[in-house]
């Protein structure tokens, strides 16, 4: 009994052990960036390298004093957010008519949707480029704020729609029989009910939209610039500024981790946008 | 009252009406466009020799190198990130399952690489490659080998590239794998074990079959993400040394951005988008496999 105990314990440890190492090795580059961000030059191009040093600010406080870091951030988040909104705003309506009825073109029309989520966004950038440049409108919000929507859009249709199916008809059978319009039954009885998935689908769209780089780097001009696209500019031809980086990374790092953390039940659910149940 | 009574007939019609109009305004008129510029000799280094050339951008893909390479450079991304990553998730995963107390704990820090914004990932990367200060090497030369500039050398680049998308992307497979294991029921398993069957046995011949379906889901889902991925390539070796990281969607950023050879690059980019309906079929035609064997 007794060794069978003990081999149980020992494997126990095996385990965790090798589940610890693993998680070490995931996590090893984020935790190593933030410690280049808290070193000083000398320190972070030691061989070997440092690991107990004295920290410094100095990194951050350059961030903020000499780069329009904070503009930058807030491009960001002022991009992502509207795009985000406009994404929810016209693709909720669309979820819950596809979750609902049947119609000749659904199939088709899915398959649209669908499509504009699988193509890679650089078949798209010559084209985006000729419209917004023909229209004027390159040096505003506008351009990567539409493209950012219509990115977000397929997301929020495939995933809302998945929250719509799991709602019985029948709890929408009152306020049909009371006169209430489409309209009104989902705005006042079916989405209260997805509530937390609307919220959740909000976020993941932002976050998407916060991490993005490369149609930033192509539709930003000077003053509307992201964070990101602020990032990689510290690869210079004079050198990489690792300080710089790791402190600008580490800051932009910081909100999607956080809201990673607090929502990981509805992130996971996002990630798969509605194709496992 | 009769507008009121025609919309209301028509409310479906307006509930899809801004997704309808969004989607053609910015997918398929773009999509259009594209495809005509790619029927012209477009430069904009050279504007004076712009025409309409037809097919030719195409013949010309066909008969260039750099393109066939790198539809071999995205073929071969697309193919061992997505292999790997699903054997090495999975692995991971039913390890993980094993765990009786702090899954979640550990399950919540997994989240942590796959949500880190692409810029970051690539950058990040590139400090720990680095030829002189990388601590990749240190760790290397701890076990006595030689520092080697991983991503300035052909042979290696594209092997540290993938590297960085296993080290992104394998918690993906991780937690989706996690996520159908719970899910599993248990009786199978207590019928097997009193048939006398060990772990291993329990895991090949009941766990795989029961979740094949859902991991052919999440292997299609990361193969599309694979095919878009352009960040880490851009910033890690802007698809060098030469061409040995340059993807399809690297090529086509290339000549576009780079050379401003609008024509060729929107042909290109018609490749590169006809790859990826094909990816679309294929997906809606396994899900609807999946859903319907499921049901």
């Amino acid at each position: 009994m007794v060794t069978g105990k003990r081999k149980k314990l020992a494997s126990q440890i095996g385990l965790y052990t090798l589940a610890s190492l693993i998680i070490i090795f995931f996590l090893f580059p984020v935790f190593w960036l933030f410690l280049t961000s808290i070193k000083t030059r000398v320190d972070a191009f030691s061989i070997p390298p440092v690991w107990f040093f004295q920290p410094t600010i100095e990194n951050y406080l350059s961030l903020l004093r000499d780069e329009p870091f904070l503009k930058y951030l807030y491009n960001s988040f002022f991009i992502a957010s509207t795009a985000a909104v406009l994404a929810i705003i016209a693709g909720v309506p669309t979820a819950y008519v596809l979750a609902r009825f049947n119609f000749k073109a659904k199939n088709l029309f899915s398959f649209w949707i669908l499509a504009s989520r699988i193509a890679p966004p650089m078949a798209l950038v010559l084209p985006f480029f000729v419209m917004f440049r023909t229209v004027g409108i390159l040096d505003t919000y506008l351009p990567i704020i539409c493209i950012y929507m219509v990115i977000n859009i397929a997301f929020v249709v495939w995933i809302m729609r998945g929250y719509f199916v799991q709602v019985p008809v029948s709890i929408e059978e009152a306020a049909k029989i009371d006169g209430c319009s489409l309209f009104s039954t989902l705005m006042r009885v079916t989405l209260p009910l997805v509530g937390p998935g609307l919220s959740a689908t909000i976020i993941f769209c932002f976050m998407t939209n916060w991490s993005e780089f490369v149609l930033a780097l192509i539709f930003t001009g000077i003053e509307t610039r992201t964070a990101p696209v602020l990032i990689s500019g510290f690869v210079t031809f004079e050198g990489i500024r690792w300080g710089m980086i790791g402190a600008a990374g580490t800051l932009v790092n910081l909100p999607v981790i956080l809201i990673a953390l607090i929502l990981q039940k509805y992130l996971i659910r996002g990630l798969t946008a509605g194709s496992i149940k | 009252m009769k507008i009121l009574s025609m919309l209301r007939k028509r409310e479906k019609l307006l509930f899809i009406l801004p997704v309808l109009i969004i989607l053609l305004v910015f997918t398929t008129f773009p999509y259009i466009i594209n495809l005509i510029l790619g029927c012209f000799h477009m430069d904009l280094s050279n504007p004076v020799g712009n025409r309409f050339i037809g097919l030719q951008n195409f013949v010309k893909a066909v008969n260039d190198f750099r393109f066939w390479n790198s539809i071999k450079i995205s073929g071969i991304y697309v193919f061992v990130t997505t292999m790997v990553e699903l054997v090495l998730g999975v692995a991971i995963a039913i390890l993980f399952h094993k765990l009786t107390w702090g899954r979640g704990f550990f399950q919540s820090l997994l989240l942590i690489p796959m949500v880190i914004p692409p810029v970051v990932v690539g950058l990040n990367w590139r400090m720990l490659y680095d030829a002189n200060y990388g601590i990749v090497n240190y760790f290397f030369s701890l076990f006595g080998l030689a520092p080697q500039a991983w991503l300035a050398q052909s042979q290696y680049a594209l092997m540290a590239v993938l590297f960085v998308d296993f080290w992104q992307y394998t918690p993906f497979v991780i937690l989706l794998t996690l996520g159908l294991l719970t899910s599993l029921p248990e009786e199978q398993y207590e019928a097997a074990r009193i048939d006398g069957a060990s772990g291993w046995q329990l895991t090949w011949r009941i766990t795989l079959p029961m979740i094949k379906n859902g991991l052919t889901v999440v292997a299609t889902l990361r193969a599309i993400e694979a095919f878009k991925e352009f960040a880490k390539i851009y910033l890690m070796t802007s698809g060098g040394p030469g061409t040995a990281t340059e993807t399809l969607n690297y090529y086509v950023y290339q000549t576009g951005f780079e050379y401003f050879n609008i024509g060729y690059s929107s042909a290109l980019a018609a490749i590169l988008f006809a790859c990826a309906i094909g990816f679309t079929a294929l997906f809606q035609i396994l899900t609807k496999l999946t859903s319907e064997e499921g049901s």
